[in-house]
């Protein structure tokens, strides 16, 4: 039997019965009285300079109330990124150049949706068309059309608010205009390392954009009180202080007059972390107008104008003795940020922070540089960085054990870190169950049995189907890790528990509902921690106004930072409890013991006292005190800086959650079809709060890993989206997805609270490989690119 | 996205509706499932000032069993297809491209006459106002460049009807009333093969669809729909393949082969020649593969959606191997 009462156990959801009957209300539910309706007109160009917007013609279409442009706004800038090195890059319309196809040049409030739609077609820009670039490859060549030219001036947010000292531009590293980023890296003497290598690859490989396909579109309401002066917000976030912070600052508010709330969130995937122009539009026509606005983005503006996942070509140099011990590593990418900087800082520093944990390699030199190009905007999505980089390294490693002629899974078992551990940056790994993993992840396949066909023999290689089964059967392995939070604006998350009368509990946390299921999770941790059940617990949550800070739903820092803020915040509550029971009960705090909400006298079963009378008489006794806890955690208390994104100096996070994927792949030789038929996930989480939670995300990376693995793929041609629907998008159906089998390896992270980390990104990140090593294994073939389509598998094989 | 403002409406009888079509001339849509008119609509790729629904002509929706063929209402659903006693037991290859198109959800609204009349289709022209704004209009939107070839007044849109294939396949006559004048002629006329304006009744004449006949096929036929796509579900074909084979049982000689392709022309496509490689000779592994390698010199595919056309040619041969192994019973 568990030692816990409450946590660990698959409990049902408690936003269940709501979401399953339709009550559970999101964004677009969201309806005010006397509420406008905007819509954004965007550049049909990728490179432009406006040279006039009139907008009469719209301003006198009956029903629309204002339309704005960026002369309206004036000089606001922002950004996902907003430091002295990154200064922030973006607007919420455009005053001189639109940068990518769908930018934002003009924005309407009118009575519906239809009028100001209407209205959008009435507003004439002229442009000037300019040269654009498409390419990293195209971006960093001298002689490439600059798309941000001029140097940003001004205090950046983080500098304002005293998390940020003043440091060099990053212009000054690297010598090409179009640059975004750079993240440079290196430990150990990687020359030597290669010199002591037996063995040395390089390869290059390619990730491709994709979409995070939440099922909810992007939608902000915007409601401003002329008489308080206060803003009241309901966005499709994952993080409503950040929202705040960052959203305050462009609109030049207080922080405190702005309020954001949400309902809940149908997905996001790190695609709702960043602030869009439809917000700051919101928020702009609500406050000229004082009326509420309401801005719901369609399906085609997700996926051309939110976010999307960068693209990445990685060059990759491996040495490696003839035992499979690799010595040394030389990693160069390239990511493509599109028209603004996005995250492109944040993920060229994650290709390396998110990867780095894994293997450990003494000699290692990593360069990162994030490029502007005329393409739609890339920002976190699931692993932010990690798939595309995972996807590089262990596709090669695979190779150089097949070519050595080791089992990659060997190999990969030799190179791995431990429990105790400690990373270049100075990060402990106070928890680790890789090799744990990667055993139980290889049993789930059936590696040894399932690896048999290519060792029967490299004749079945090329030119399967006439000298073969037509369908083929491999095995593949990867392996990936991911921090448990990070130090990241607001930096720390605070939790409160108010106890009732009766015995139960409410619990205020700034954290996001997203569909990952954190309010129940949080929710067992508090009840675990006051010895109520998980039904005397209610969660309010979702308000800037009414909750205490917290890091938001991003970085994978739930379970870990707000889990143990939550867990202080219960304990500090119990504390009290318990204290006023003994006092009552005129007994040393010591002496008393607790459970079902009852406090008894260890010893003496008879004296006890309920939790409610215990309550209840602290209201007396204490001054009226009804008992209200706090507590609060840092995104890392080892730290009070967040680490330097140039160089990766300084603590990163509290704990790695890691994670080993297998499948197992069927390819038809004829159409160059590849089938998953089964995933094997063995996730280090350290300690399930909620099991079917658990299960569900990892299912969800699975599924997510696979798409981008197999099918989908964001296709541009000269920055213009072709398939920016759920159609051609090719997102993954139920009938695609494979058998799973999920194991979790309890590492019991001392960090986390009972011992839990990061489970929601890690396991998106192995899948990639994992499918390119099976397909390998196989048919014989290397695919360099995902999505390893059918094309591209045809082709190989048919060489 | 919201549609554009149009009148609806809802004609009692088929004559109505083709007096409706004679008097505001070439401004009128049909709506029947509406699954692909409304996305054209909202993308405004068609703007009609009418929508003549065909919701209370019910005459249409039968469909029912005569002397040795099968009469499909235009209006039966493509999930009323599939569950049709008659269709799934004397009309097998029907049933499965039924089965096979879209998703659950969109065959029970999405109706066969509309399948047939599915307008072709194109990376550059199935987008939104506001993505094709980012060009000059291509040829099929009333412009003059086709941006997948660059060529002028031309258009390789792509049809990528599942239904027409097998009821080709299976010698369908369809019957298109119009102003005191109705006429039966094979489905496969009715497709011109000219992207612009794929069908008979692209241009907005005064005629409408109203009957589909399959003659039953003689006995010892067998057919198979099958359907390459990159998802087990809701993707339009990549290639569709309708095959009908026939064969003596005494002498094991091919009688009667037929190949109908969607999804690599601007209309279904006959693969003939491969056919001739197949009838009167006795299917074994070798015949199949030269007809499978004919086949895929028969169709031109374009470059009108994610896929390179060379990749379409091969998988045309996969399928056709395939197929003509599994019909044939050949061991391969």
């Amino acid at each position: 039997m568990s030692k816990y009462a409450v946590v660990g156990e698959g409990l049902p959801r408690i936003d269940g019965p709501e979401k399953a009957t339709g009550q559970a209300k999101f964004t677009v539910d969201i309806k005010l009285p006397g509420m406008l309706y905007g819509k954004i007109l965007r550049s049909p160009y990728p490179h432009a300079r406006i040279i006039s917007i009139d907008t009469s013609a719209a301003e006198a279409l009956p029903g629309v109330k204002a339309v704005i442009t960026g002369k309206d706004i004036g000089e606001v800038r922002y950004a996902f990124v907003d430091t002295p090195r990154y200064p922030a890059d973006e607007r919420p319309l455009a005053i001189d150049k639109v940068r990518y196809i769908g930018d934002e040049v003009a924005a309407v409030a009118a009575v519906s949706e239809a009028v100001a739609e209407e209205a959008l077609g009435l507003i004439k820009v002229e442009y000037e068309v300019l040269p654009a670039v498409f390419t990293p490859e195209e971006a960093i060549k001298p002689t490439a059309a600059v798309i941000h030219e001029n140097s940003l001036e001004g205090t950046s947010a983080w500098e304002e608010w005293g998390a940020a000292g003043r440091s060099h531009d990053y212009r000054a590293e690297v010598d090409i205009d179009n640059a975004s980023a750079r993240s440079a890296i290196s430990f150990g003497d990687v020359e030597e390392g290669f010199r002591q290598a037996d063995h040395i690859r390089e390869d290059s490989f390619d990730a491709a954009a994709t979409a995070h396909c939440a099922l909810e579109p992007h939608a902000a309401v915007a409601s401003y009180d002329p008489v308080n002066g206060k803003l009241d917000l309901w966005l499709s976030t994952m993080g409503i202080f950040l929202k705040r912070f960052v959203l305050s600052k462009a609109l030049k508010m207080p922080i405190s007059k702005v309020r954001v709330r949400h309902s809940y969130v149908g997905g996001a995937f790190g695609g709702k972390i960043d602030v869009f122009p439809y917000e700051f539009c919101a928020a702009y026509l609500s406050m000229k107008l004082g009326r509420p606005v309401k801005i719901e983005l369609d399906r085609e503006e997700v996926f051309t104008t939110t976010r999307q996942r960068h693209p990445i070509s990685i060059k990759i140099k491996t040495g490696i003795k003839k035992d499979g011990t690799i010595v040394a590593q030389d990693i160069k990418l390239y990511a493509d940020n599109g028209g603004y900087r996005g995250s492109g800082a944040i993920v060229v520093f994650l290709c390396h922070g998110f990867s780095f944990p894994v293997y450990n390699i003494p000699n290692y030199r990593y360069e990162g540089i994030a490029v502007y190009t005329n393409n739609p905007i890339r920002g976190p999505q699931r692993g932010h960085g990690a798939p595309q980089v995972r996807f590089a390294i262990d596709s090669q490693l695979d190779m150089i054990a097949r070519e050595l002629g080791l089992d990659p899974v060997e190999v990969m078992l030799k190179n791995v870190r431990h429990k105790g551990d400690v990373l270049p940056n100075g990060d402990k790994l106070n928890s680790c169950g890789l090799s744990d993993a990667i055993r139980g992840a290889a049993q789930g396949v059936n590696w040894t049995v399932g690896r048999s066909q290519l060792n029967k023999g490299e004749d079945c290689a090329k030119g399967s189907g006439r000298d073969g089964a037509r369908f083929r059967r491999g095995v593949g392995m990867s392996l990936c890790s991911m921090f448990s939070g990070a130090m990241y604006y607001p930096f720390a998350s605070a939790a409160m528990i108010k106890l009732h009368d009766d015995g139960s509990a409410t619990l205020f946390t700034g954290s996001q509902e997203l569909g990952q299921g954190i309010y129940t999770t949080l929710g067992q941790v508090a009840a675990e921690e006051l010895g109520i059940g998980l039904d005397d617990i209610r969660v309010v949550a979702g308000d800037t106004e009414i909750t205490p800070i917290d890091l938001g739903s991003f970085l994978s820092g739930g379970a870990l930072v707000t889990g143990n803020a939550v867990k202080l915040a219960a304990a500090d509550a119990r504390r009290q409890l318990l204290e006023v029971a003994a006092e009552i009960l005129e007994v040393k705090v010591e002496d008393l013991n607790y459970r079902n909400k009852q406090i008894f006298v260890k010893g003496n079963l008879d004296k006890s006292i309920s939790y409610a009378k215990a309550i209840q008489g602290s209201v007396f006794r204490k001054n009226g005190n009804p008992i209200i806890g706090t507590g609060s955690y840092k995104g890392n208390p080892e730290t009070d800086r967040y680490p330097s994104l140039a160089k990766a100096k300084g603590l990163f996070t509290s704990a790695y959650g890691f994670c080993a994927q297998a499948v197992e792949v069927e390819v038809d030789t004829l159409t160059g079809k590849v089938k998953v038929l089964k995933a094997s996930t063995f996730h280090d989480c350290g300690f399930p709060l909620n099991k079917t939670i658990v299960e569900g995300q990892v299912e969800g990376c699975v599924s997510m890993g696979m798409g981008q693995a197999l099918s989908e793929e964001i296709v541009l041609e000269k920055g213009q989206l072709f398939n920016a629907s759920f159609l051609n998008y090719r997102l993954p159906i139920a009938t695609d997805t494979p058998e799973t089998k999920d194991g979790l390896v309890d590492s019991l992270e001392p960090n986390g609270p009972f011992g839990a980390k990061e489970v929601g990104e890690g396991a998106v990140a192995g899948m990639l490989a994992a499918v390119a090593n099976a397909v390998n294994d196989a048919v014989g073939v290397r695919i360099y690119s995902t999505p390893i389509t059918p094309d591209k598998v045809l082709s190989a094989l048919q060489g | 996205m919201h549609l554009p403002k149009f009148e609806y409406l809802e004609p009692g009888e088929t004559s109505e509706v083709v007096s409706i079509l004679g008097k505001y001339r070439g401004q009128c849509s049909i709506i029947a499932g509406g699954t692909d008119l409304l996305v054209a609509m909202k993308q405004r790729r068609q703007t009609p000032k009418y929508v003549i629904s065909l919701a209370k002509v019910s005459e249409l929706k039968q469909i029912r069993e005569e002397a040795g063929m099968i009469s499909i209402g235009p209006l039966a659903t493509l999930e009323e297809v599939v569950a049709s006693g008659p269709i799934q037991k004397k009309l097998p290859v029907l049933a499965q491209a039924a089965w096979e198109v879209g998703s659950p959800l969109l065959r029970t609204v999405a109706t066969i006459g509309g399948n047939l009349c599915l307008d072709t289709r194109c990376r550059f022209y199935n987008q939104s106002e506001f993505w094709r704004g980012a060009r000059p209009d291509c040829f099929k939107a009333g412009g003059v460049i086709c941006h997948v070839t660059n060529k002028e007044n031309t258009c390789y849109s792509t049809f990528s009807g599942d239904i027409a294939p097998a009821l080709i396949a299976l010698n369908a006559q369809i019957q298109l009333i119009g102003d005191g004048d109705e006429r039966w002629l094979p489905l496969a006329r009715f497709y011109t093969g000219v992207g612009r304006i794929p069908n008979l009744l692209a241009a907005g004449d005064n005629e409408v669809l109203t009957e589909i006949k399959v003659p039953l096929p003689a006995d010892g036929t067998k057919g198979l729909y099958r359907k390459y796509r990159f998802r087990e579900s809701i993707d339009f074909p990549l290639v569709g393949l309708a095959a009908i084979l026939r064969v003596d049982p005494d002498d094991g000689i091919c009688q009667e082969a037929c190949l109908v392709f969607s999804g690599v022309g601007s209309r279904p496509v006959q693969a003939a020649e491969a056919e001739n490689k197949l009838i009167g000779k006795r299917l074994n592994e070798d015949i199949i593969a030269a007809a499978a390698e004919t086949a895929a010199g028969e169709v031109h595919p374009v470059k009108t959606d994610r896929v390179n056309p060379q990749f379409k040619k091969k998988i045309v041969k996969a399928m056709v191997r395939e197929a003509f192994t599994e019909l044939g019973g050949v061991k391969s």
